[in-house]
């Protein structure tokens, strides 16, 4: 694989997109459920519907942006203001 | 009576390929030509199968007789 | 667009590709063979289906009120109704279901019955847990084949796991190979069959990739959807507002509220309720009836239909005096546009929403599906063996190819041996003890297939050896139906069985074609001369 040239930190984004990719799709359902302005079928539904097109998306911007650490970045905002929400979300619901 | 609306639904969308992978016509007349043979082809898949279904076997039936035309009278050039 | 991002791009597109290629092609070849096998092949596999679909709906009328007045009470609470049409059993199949258990069980518990569709005489009775006997109820080889595509026999969660993903390798294949190929209106109708094999295949998978990129999206997007949705999707979903308990949330959106029973007696008018059905959407199929609070002034019937005008499935909701209520989505009463979205997935994904035509589309662009990762594989393979300094070599090369021809045409083969097992299964073996035969038949002819990839060194015999094996089994179905089977070819007694035999010899026939179109390779014929 001529990687070498092509991509940089080549393992780096195997692991984002393999696994973080992964993690911040999830995560995000469970947010977006929390802040979608919609009915609660559609709060639930729409975030399941996304998934696939968030997943995908994430997976090759870990491979096609100039530096790895961009879509990390992006990814790791993404999971922890997802999970921010839905952490407070949950509270809220046990309170 | 489906069975032959099928047909010539099928028939309308090969010649639309046929035209599509033509060079002999000019081209703006050739795009309107190739899309009225598709929407013929539509309203005969409507007419037997209903408009949701009728819309998706059109695009089914068009993405097989694609395959099928470029595959047994595909361009030969380089 | 960068040409840097560019070549991403087709790394990023190779590189899944060769990673996924064998596991897509096995699912891809499998799914295409799934869109026939409800009800289509489920009919020819089951003499039992062949004769009568539609039985008298009094017939079924009375058959509910003999056999509720025969079991326990509890017993009464949901009776289904399950038609032999092909989509669920192999026979006319009424069940009692106690969803709190009964003296004997703490769990859901039935009381089956079956009978023969055409004398409605009772055939097995079945009492015990709900989810034993969904689980051991007869299948036959083409059901086989399509539940070995849902999660490749590995169990759930795992196996769904699995197909979901390539569900979503299959996106990033199908959006990567989009982007990279610029010439796409060009690529559309060129294939040159004149300028050798790697060109061929190059030509070949381009075409089949531009012309399949919307049904391979639908069909990427759908499996993932069907894969990832009750092991990931539903339990995030319900994470936050069900407390990830993805049952409650199911029961909240879906659930069919329980009818009151009222202890006046009325009796259900299931004949009319069925005949109005039918008179509503008389081209739809009803699968199965559900009948809650037989017999009570409050009772309520559902029907499950598929096809007609709906796309989706439906379910019809009537009362117990015969009255429509509403139509309504198999998945009941849900507002708003991602229900609607779902809805039509599954008839998408399965290609069963526009009869036999609509899935003969399916069964080929899922073959054009699954012969991308395998031309994609081989313009890999090929590339790497070109030019003066090749990464591959020759050996490799050939042990790579005899790889691919054991698993994927292994896969093939062992699908092929199962209809001829079928018909030696439905002469020789009763009932549900089909099901212990099409585990080791599959399997094994699978492995054995594998294994002699490891000892057949020249690849190009191995691969007319698959072809002609193919043919053999597939030939060889006709002739045995016409021996064994009760309905054939010969007698004609079913049209769908005589067309189905056929068709297995047409496609044997192709098969042969294949054979005797690959000549063998010079190298071993000149080694042979040599000796």
């Amino acid at each position: 694989m001529n990687n070498k040239k092509t991509f940089s930190a080549t393992k780096r984004r195997h692991l984002m997109a393999c696994l973080l990719a992964l993690v911040t799709a999830t995560v995000m359902i469970t947010g977006m459920t929390t802040y979608l302005p919609l009915q609660m079928s559609e709060q639930i539904l729409l975030p399941i519907l996304l998934f696939p097109i968030i997943w995908v998306g994430l997976f090759i911007y870990a491979y096609i942006s100039e530096k790895a650490s961009q879509p990390f970045l992006v990814m790791i905002t993404l999971c922890l203001v997802h999970g921010i929400l839905s952490y407070f979300a949950l509270m809220q619901g046990q309170g | 009576m489906s069975t032959v609306m099928i047909v010539i639904a099928l028939a309308s969308l090969l010649a639309a390929l046929l035209l599509m992978r033509s060079k002999h016509y000019n081209v703006a007349y050739k795009w309107l030509y190739c899309w009225a043979l598709i929407a013929i082809a539509l309203a005969f898949f409507i007419s037997v199968y209903a408009v949701l279904a009728g819309i998706v076997c059109t695009i089914a039936a068009f993405t097989v007789m694609g395959i099928l035309v470029a595959l047994s009278k595909g361009k030969q050039h380089t | 667009m960068k040409s840097i991002t560019l070549k991403k791009l087709f790394l990023l597109h190779s590189w899944v590709g060769v990673v996924t290629a064998v596991l897509l092609f096995i699912v891809a070849f499998t799914g295409a063979l799934a869109v026939l096998a409800r009800p289509e092949l489920k009919i020819w596999a089951n003499q039992s289906l062949q004769q009568t679909q539609h039985i008298p709906n009094s017939e079924i009328s009375t058959l509910v009120n003999t056999y509720h007045a025969q079991v326990p009470k509890e017993f009464g609470e949901n009776i289904h109704v399950f038609m032999p049409t092909g989509h669920n059993f192999h026979l006319l199949a009424l069940v009692f279901e106690s969803h709190h258990g009964d003296e004997n069980y703490q769990q859901e518990v039935l009381r089956a019955f079956e009978f023969d569709p055409a004398s409605l005489a009772l055939v097995n009775t079945y009492y015990g847990p709900s989810k034993q006997y969904y689980a051991n109820r007869k299948t036959d080889a083409a059901s086989y084949i399509g539940e070995f595509h849902a999660d490749l026999h590995l169990g759930r969660p795992i196996g769904l796991i699995l197909t979901g993903f390539l569900g979503l390798t299959l996106l990033v294949s199908t959006v990567t190979g989009l982007f990279i190929h610029r010439k796409l209106i060009k690529e559309l109708f060129t294939f040159r069959w004149h300028k050798g094999f790697d060109v061929t295949i190059s030509d070949g998978h381009k075409v089949m990739g531009i012309w399949g990129s919307i049904f391979n999206i639908v069909i990427g997007f759908s499996g993932a959807f069907l894969g990832l949705a009750t092991v990931i999707l539903l339990p995030a979903a319900a994470f936050v507002s069900f407390g990830g308990d993805q049952d409650k949330l199911i029961e909240t959106f879906t659930a069919i509220p329980e009818p009151i029973i009222s202890y006046v007696n009325q009796p259900t008018n299931i004949t009319a309720i069925l005949s109005d059905a039918q008179q509503r959407y008389p081209h739809a199929v009803i699968l199965d009836a559900t009948v809650m609070a037989h017999n009570d002034a409050n009772a309520q019937v559902y029907l499950r239909l598929l096809g007609g005008e709906a796309v989706a499935s439906q379910l019809l909701h009537y009362n117990g005096q015969g009255e429509y209520i509403t139509s309504m989505s198999s998945f009941g009463h849900i507002a708003g546009v991602s229900i609607k979205i779902i809805e039509i997935l599954f008839p998408l994904h399965f290609g069963n929403f526009a009869g036999l035509f609509v899935k003969l589309l399916w069964v080929m662009l899922g073959l054009a599906c699954a012969l991308m990762p395998l031309s994609g594989m081989m313009m890999w393979l090929a590339k790497r063996t070109r030019g003066s300094t090749p990464t591959l070599s020759a050996d490799a090369y050939a042990r790579w190819n005899r790889f691919i021809i054991g698993s994927c045409g292994g896969l093939v083969l062992a699908c092929c041996v199962l209809f001829p097992v079928q018909v030696l299964l439905n002469y020789a073996v009763a009932g549900a003890e089909h099901n212990a035969y099409f585990g080791p038949v599959f399997f094994y002819a699978w492995l054995v297939w594998l294994v002699i990839a490891a000892f057949w060194q020249n690849y190009k015999n191995y691969f007319r050896a698959t072809l002609l094996l193919c043919a053999l089994f597939l030939i060889s179905v006709l002739p045995f139906n016409s021996v064994l089977g009760v309905n054939n070819v010969i007698n004609a007694n079913s049209t769908l069985v005589a067309f189905t035999d056929i068709s297995f010899l047409i496609v044997g026939l192709a098969f042969l074609w294949g054979y005797l179109k690959t000549k063998p390779d010079a190298i071993a014929l000149a080694e042979v001369k040599a000796a």
